[in-house]
């Protein structure tokens, strides 16, 4: 009884200040459709959300200084070795801390699963053509986290000062510095001096633990708060109209499934972090500017661009007078073109189809779009085929094959792959048309004929 | 007289002999007690025979009578007991006959695996025996991992020999077309012997790169490389970011992914759904 009391005073007068009443019954009100594939993008978020969570937690114990010091953790193997405060202190996570590497492994878990989850987003959207206007807005915005997304896992990934993460960095290092013209600047300018130096742990932390999740949080309540206004798209179905939007209620309804779906997120990466190990620094060993190691692999996210590294032929050409480096085309021009292209698409298919100005809420089904679906795939098979290239040392140690032949088969596979798809899929959307139409046909005999 | 003279001297003889087979046995037994240089070299006389015996048989066929090398082997100069005591307790070695030949490419270009172990320990002991005799090289030595400094020895590892075995002592690829072999199986002496030596195409890391302790050092970190510690969840093989990529999607996404389509809806429901007007 006095808590219903009190919770009404409470809610009133909130309500007398902020309009809390309206803005809350217009969002229990608000419609979601229910096909799980609009789920995807929920996945990503609650991702995040799990991120920041056990994110905060390691925040408190990493040092990011990269001034060395003797190890003396309870790790008896690097018992007495030089290392840096960055790197000795996520050893300290994994053994010292209490429950420190179960939170190191669902954050990494966690990370891999966030990027995965929003690439799978993205591809519902452009598959079923919901970036089309009035969506292009959000089209932009959801890109710009995917980039943001990536950077913010590399920063992470960088964080440790184990050898992976030097040999990473020694490799962005590189890229920044083949920009043409401006690059050594560049990469002067973000490591505070030459590679390796002793600042670049702390900028780093500094990105990865308050702008880039800042500057995300900040673009991922604009992308929610575009979808509530613009209302979600859905497919064509039964009294499912360009004017209306068919599903389920926030209040109580969906509210009640994305709260199990925040607890599904949170179980699935716990889990994945008590049965898998991931990235053992403590084996790894501390960064040694001197070290290389084989095996040493970005995470999944970075791969294609590892790949393009590893599969580009070693050319470096001059143009207007500047020395290109070999790194430059893999390295600044792929990715840049790559977002280039992600941006742009809305547009250019826009431009490319002449496509009436108008408004568009129903999606369409991949099939009912082969050309803009076979280019999708074939966009997909060539990042794939990248993607593999760079685990292409993996590859040979695992099965023997000569690497020289495993590199030239790869290279053509990147050629010729996406081609391939291409015209397969197209094909099959044909096809897939062809079925529609004669099922179409079937069913208007059986309604004209009732016992056929 | 001359009987009982005789049989008196022949008993004489008789108990002299006693008294002698005794005393060589009590001095025998005795040098056995105190240590087995005596046996040793009465081991060495015959292991150097036997040894001779088995490379003749096994061995020099291939790789000529004193290690020099054949067309279908290479010169075994340098490789001393070492080498020679890698290759067989390895099993890589010997090599089986048909093995090499008229084959393209030559075998000597291929990678022998490890293998199943042919020779009994005297055996070993042997033929290692008659390589340290032919060949010049290092001796087999002699690995005492309890002092070792595993801490020292892990950046060792780091700085010369992750760049092909990998971080995890697990293998890895070399551009030449050669597998650096995983170090699971390789025991204390073989690390040692390996580092000296140089199989195949690994180098030589001789006494001026890493000395007698740094290699001890060296060594006892791969052998905490066999089993090392993976405090919570499975290793993934220790392949590293590519497995857990793998992981990520296949495990990790997936799993969602049927999960959303278990709380989600495939078709649309006909009849069922609220509505909500575009304004
Ligand atoms: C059928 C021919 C054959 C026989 C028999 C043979 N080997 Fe070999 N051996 C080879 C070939 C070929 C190689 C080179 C393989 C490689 O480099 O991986 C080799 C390599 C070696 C090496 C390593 C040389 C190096 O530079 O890394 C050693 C040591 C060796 N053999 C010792 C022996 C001993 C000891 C025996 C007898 C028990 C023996 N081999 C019998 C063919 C033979
Ligand atoms: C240039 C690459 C390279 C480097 C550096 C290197 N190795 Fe090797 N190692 C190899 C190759 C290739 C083989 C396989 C040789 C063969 O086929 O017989 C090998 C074989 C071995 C073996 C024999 C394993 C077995 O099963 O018999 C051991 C032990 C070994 N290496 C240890 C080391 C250690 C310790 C270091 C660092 C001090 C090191 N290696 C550095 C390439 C390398």
């Amino acid at each position: 009884m006095v808590v219903t009391a009190v919770i009404a005073r409470l809610a009133s007068w909130l309500d007398q200040r902020l309009g809390a009443a309206r803005a809350a019954e217009a969002g229990a009100g608000k419609v979601f459709p229910e096909h799980w594939s609009f789920l995807l993008g929920e996945i990503a978020f609650y991702a995040f959300v799990v991120l920041v969570a056990s994110g905060t937690f390691l925040a408190m114990f990493f040092d990011s200084s990269l001034v060395p010091i003797t190890y003396e953790g309870s790790y008896a193997p690097l018992h007495g070795a030089e290392v840096t405060p960055a790197f000795a202190s996520v050893l300290d996570i994994s053994f010292d801390v209490p429950a420190g590497l179960l939170v190191r492994q669902v954050h990494h878990w966690a990370a891999l699963v966030f990027v995965a989850a929003i690439v799978v987003h993205l591809l519902r959207i452009f598959f079923t053509g919901a970036f089309r206007r009035p969506r292009e807005v959000n089209w932009l915005v959801g890109v710009t986290l995917l980039g943001l997304a990536i950077l913010e896992g590399f920063a992470g990934y960088s964080l440790p000062d184990d050898l992976l993460s030097g040999t990473g960095l020694r490799v962005g290092y590189s890229i920044t510095q083949s920009v043409p013209v401006v690059g050594d600047h560049l990469a002067f300018l973000v490591w505070g001096g030459e590679y390796p130096g002793t600042e670049i742990a702390s900028r780093l932390f500094i990105g990865h633990v308050w702008i880039l999740p800042a500057v995300m949080g900040a673009l991922i309540a604009g992308h929610l708060l575009l979808v509530v206004r613009q209302k979600h798209t859905q497919f064509p179905g039964p009294r499912r109209t360009e004017d209306n939007v068919v599903g389920e209620r926030l209040w109580p309804t969906y509210l009640a499934k994305s709260v199990g779906l925040l607890f599904l997120v949170t179980g699935v990466m716990v889990l994945l972090g008590t049965l898998f190990q991931v990235n053992p620094v403590w084996l790894y060993g501390p960064y040694d500017p001197a070290a290389v190691t084989t095996g040493a692999q970005p995470d999944w996210y970075m791969g294609w661009l590892e790949g393009a590294l590893r599969l580009t032929p070693s050319v470096a050409f001059r143009g207007f007078g500047v020395e290109v480096p070999n790194v430059f085309l893999p390295g600044v021009l792929l990715p840049g073109l790559t977002f280039a292209g992600l941006y742009a698409y809305p547009f250019v298919e826009q431009w490319w189809t002449g496509a009436a100005d108008r408004e568009h809420h129903l999606l369409q089904r991949p099939r009912d779009h082969p050309h803009r679906t076979a280019f999708g795939v074939a966009v997909v098979t060539f990042y794939v085929s990248l993607f593999v290239g760079g685990s292409n040392d993996v590859l040979v140690a695992q099965t023997g094959w000569d690497i020289a032949v495993v590199i030239n088969v790869m290279r053509a596979m990147v050629v010729v792959l996406p081609l391939v798809a291409w015209w397969v899929t197209r094909r099959l959307c044909r096809q897939l048309q062809a079925d529609d139409v004669h099922a179409g046909q079937v069913e208007r005999i059986r309604e004209r004929v009732p016992d056929a | 007289m001359r009987q009982p003279h005789i049989r008196d001297r022949g008993g004489r003889w008789a108990r002299a002999l006693v008294c002698w087979v005794l005393f060589a046995a009590t001095v025998v037994g005795a040098w056995g007690m105190l240590g087995r240089p005596a046996g040793a070299r009465q081991e060495a006389g015959t292991s150097a025979r036997a040894g001779e015996f088995l490379w003749q048989r096994d061995c020099a066929s291939c790789h000529g009578v004193a290690g020099q090398g054949t067309r279908w082997a290479p010169d075994l100069t340098g490789q001393g007991a070492a080498g020679v005591s890698l290759a067989i307790t390895s099993g890589r070695m010997p090599l089986p006959a048909d093995a090499v030949g008229r084959d393209d490419p030559p075998a000597r270009e291929r990678q022998v695996p490890r293998g199943p172990v042919v020779y009994t320990p005297e055996e070993v002991d042997a033929l290692v025996a008659h390589a340290g005799r032919i060949l010049s090289g290092p001796e087999v030595p002699h690995v005492d991992l309890s002092t070792a400094d595993r801490s020292a020895g892990a950046s060792l590892f780091q700085l010369n020999c992750a760049a092909c075995h990998t971080w995890s002592g697990r293998g890895g690829a070399l551009t030449s077309g050669q597998v650096a072999v995983s170090l699971v199986d390789a025991t204390p002496v073989e690390v040692v012997e390996a580092m000296r030596t140089g199989p195949g195409t690994m180098p030589v890391f001789d006494e001026a790169t890493l000395d007698e302790r740094q290699a001890t050092d060296v060594t006892a970190y791969v052998e905490y490389l066999d089993r090392p510690r993976t405090p919570l969840g499975h290793p993934l093989w220790f392949i590293g970011p590519v497995a857990e990529g793998m992981v990520a999607w296949v495990v990790g996404l997936v799993a969602l992914l049927l999960l959303v389509r278990w709380i989600g809806a495939r078709t649309p429901a006909p009849g069922s759904g609220s509505e909500d007007h575009r304004g």
